[in-house]
């Protein structure tokens, strides 16, 4: 093993590592006091403070790191901590960790040790710790690490002369090692065994970093190993490929599993502790038998009643209803049927499709209520930590339509806009989930705007939207485990480790919301003019008409009046637009209950927007974006075939 | 910031290092997470001046 512990020149190094907010800035104040450097780090924009403090006569270069989770890095910031700990000649390296989430952060003390820097582990925080009734036994903890341990409250300055002391005496201890399981002790074994180059970084660490794939690793044994890269190079390749599917899901595991004996005895609750609400809660969110029922409850509660009936029934009726088709509308145009003269631009600001009388009231009297109602229930659920829960919950069913739980980001983003969460996908680690999902979100993921606007339509008319819902969910799931049959590829692991849950914070949930709300108004508005505008033209030049008169089979095929044809029409160019245009139609009395589930069904299923389908392109490509373009109008219509004939013949809703 | 999936910090320079989809009219107002790709929304000027000095006041 190669220690670090090598004499330095002048001035010892010290380094400070840790996840943001521990502490660690706190604790490079009480060790280095005023006088502190900040600079970026050579060749990088990350910002590196420097500092000295002196302790028994000797002088120390203390410099504090930007936050990082691991050794493996995924951000600059991370990257850089790392380039320190493995350049910098360091005398120590100190681990800040909060004392409340010990159980969380201790994995990266474990890859310091193996990596064989000198450790010094700073329990932090553990007043705070203290106070919730949390003992640790800071003496046991450093015994069962083999490393010196300091518990502290930095902010209050406890343990700062322990912190000292332990910097004092940091020497050339041998390091301990922590057994993982005997194949994954194997695995690092056939990788250690081919390595001959002379590094820093202990072996054993070196290795696991070649099997998770760390590509400045692989360069540096690279240039290390010579000729003999390509052995080394070769036994990793295929270890890692033998474990693809859960190699670091294995890795995690067997950290979690040392920390947990290590802490067995060293961590104690008080014994009337009970379990926090929050902790309890969190464990029925990700259990199958209570996380589904919880998961219906929260769909009704926050989307079918806030935002169905309370934004798409009160309010939009306060804003479409009461401001708009009372006041705001006849005051328009009785304004401009007075004082323009010309037909054509009368049409153009008040007309059918005129820039207010849809354009406008669209984006500000029915969209917009809906989705501030919907962006409120979804800063509620992210702020509370929901949805990584929802993603282990649905891992198991997301299995059986080939994907896993990392699925549900952009799933849960397509609620948000498709768009978006179509590009998104390029994060998916294989091409069969990406092509996958691409095709769900295309097909049965509505936007907030046309999900709010569904929702508030079919709450009035009773079992329509459960027809809708069972619908939807059904095509999803068929769709999605036909699609997986057919589709070959491979099915990787899905792991995450979940922050922790708590109670919505008032300040988050609004900042959030107001944003998302000014996003989205921003965005949509002048596209609904410019819709509007399109719209009219097509009236004008008979355009939209000659479309409407070509959709009109169609419609007659699902049992709808000729007039829905301009919904479907809005809807290619937003699903919002399109979903707005029926809801003028069911305000106008042209749908039955039949008509209005069929029609509501077939276009949250119908083909995606305009700007969804050029992401498609661009994420897919012009094949598989224009079969999936195919696939999912043919499924939409025939759908809505099916169901109008179901739904007559049944009798259902009639 | 802090990500509302997985909770972990980033910087706004590392969110930038994920390629905007391109497809809105006044740009990417997404802050993707460099560790989970989630897209957290972009706190806007005079809302972020509003969280500054709130967090200076804590």
């Amino acid at each position: 093993m190669a220690s670090q512990n090598k004499a330095p020149k002048g001035d010892r190094k010290v380094i400070l590592v840790g996840n943001p907010n521990v502490g660690k800035s706190v604790l490079f104040n009480a060790l280095t006091g005023a006088y502190t450097v900040v600079s970026n780090y050579p060749g990088t924009s990350v910002a590196v403070a420097r500092g000295h403090c002196e302790i028994n006569g000797q002088r120390y270069e203390i410099l504090d790191t930007p936050g990082m989770y691991s050794l493996l890095p995924i951000t600059e910031e991370e990257r850089v901590a790392r380039e320190m700990l493995l350049l910098e000649d360091a005398h120590a390296v100190i681990h800040v960790l909060d004392a409340r989430n010990i159980e969380r952060m201790l994995p990266m003390t474990l890859q310091l040790i193996e990596a064989g820097l000198p450790v010094i582990l700073l329990v932090n925080i553990l007043d705070e710790a203290e106070r919730s009734g949390m003992s640790i036994d800071i003496p046991l903890l450093q015994e069962k690490l083999g490393i010196p341990v300091v518990g502290g409250a930095m902010r209050s300055k406890r343990g700062l002369k322990e912190v000292r002391q332990a910097i004092a005496e940091c020497g050339d201890d041998d390091l301990p090692s922590f057994g993982y399981s005997s194949d994954l002790e194997k695995d690092i074994a056939k990788v250690t065994d081919t390595l001959t180059g002379d590094y820093r970084l202990d072996l054993r660490a070196l290795a696991l970093l070649l099997l998770q794939k760390d590509d400045e690793i692989l360069a540096l044994v690279s240039d290390r190993e010579g000729d003999n890269f390509e052995q080394v190079q070769q036994a990793a390749a295929e270890t890692a490929f033998e474990h693809r599917f859960d190699l670091h899901l294995r890795i995690s595991l067997e950290r979690k599993r040392v920390c947990k004996g290590l802490l067995a005895e060293t961590v104690r609750q008080p014994e009337n502790r009970r379990l926090r609400f929050a902790d309890r809660l969190s464990a029925w969110t990700t259990n199958p038998w209570t996380g589904f029922p919880l998961l219906i409850l929260v769909l009704y509660f926050g989307i079918y009643q806030f935002v169905g009936k309370f934004g798409a029934g009160v309010l939009v009726n306060l804003c479409e209803g009461s401001l708009f088709e009372n006041f705001l509308n006849p005051l328009a145009i009785s304004l401009i049927d007075r004082f323009v003269p010309w037909y054509w631009l009368r049409e153009l600001v008040v007309g059918e499709y005129g820039i207010f009388t849809l354009g406008v009231r669209y984006a500000v009297a029915l969209v917009l209520p809906i989705v501030g109602t919907f962006f409120l229930t979804f800063s509620v659920i992210e702020d509370v930590g929901y949805f990584p829960r929802l993603a282990m919950l649905v891992d198991r069913v997301f299995k059986k339509i080939g994907l896993n739980g990392r699925a549900v980001i952009p799933m849960v983003l397509g609620f948000g806009c498709d768009t978006m969460a179509t590009m998104v996908t390029r994060t998916l680690e294989t091409v069969r989930e990406r092509v996958l999902v691409t095709l769900l979100l295309a097909l049965a993921i509505p936007c907030s705007a046309q999900l709010g606007v569904i929702l508030g339509l079919l709450s009035g008319v009773p079992g329509a939207l459960l027809v809708w819902t069972v619908c939807i969910v059904l095509i999803f799931l068929l769709v999605g485990f036909l699609s997986a049959q057919v589709l070959p590829g491979e099915r990787p692991m899905f792991y995450m480790e979940l922050p922790p849950m708590r109670l919505p914070q008032f300040h988050n949930v609004l900042v959030k919301t107001m944003t998302r709300m000014q996003w989205y108004f921003l965005e949509i508005f002048p596209l609904f003019i410019i819709a509007s505008v399109l719209l009219w033209a097509g009236k004008m030049t008979g355009a939209l008409e000659w479309l409407v008169r070509g959709m009109t089979p169609v419609m007659g095929m699902l049992g709808l009046p000729e007039e829905a044809s301009a919904a479907f029409i809005f809807g290619f160019f937003r699903r919002d637009f399109g979903a707005a245009g029926l809801y003028d139609l069911q305000e106008a009395g042209l749908l039955t209950p039949v008509q209005l589930t069929v029609a509501a069904v077939t276009m949250t299923l119908f083909v995606p927007c305009i700007a969804q389908f050029l992401m498609m392109k661009k994420e897919r490509g012009w094949k598989v974006s224009l079969g999936i373009f195919l696939f999912v109008t043919v499924l939409a219509f025939s759908v809505g075939w099916s169901l109008n004939i179901f739904l007559l013949f049944t009798g259902i809703l009639s | 910031m802090k990500c509302g999936f997985c909770g972990r910090h980033f910087t706004p320079a590392e969110a930038a290092e994920k390629e905007p989809c391109g497809r809105c009219l006044r740009g990417c107002q997404k802050s993707y997470c460099p560790y989970c790709s989630y897209g957290n929304p972009m706190i806007p000027g005079f809302l972020d001046r509003w969280v500054k000095n709130k967090d200076k006041k804590e």
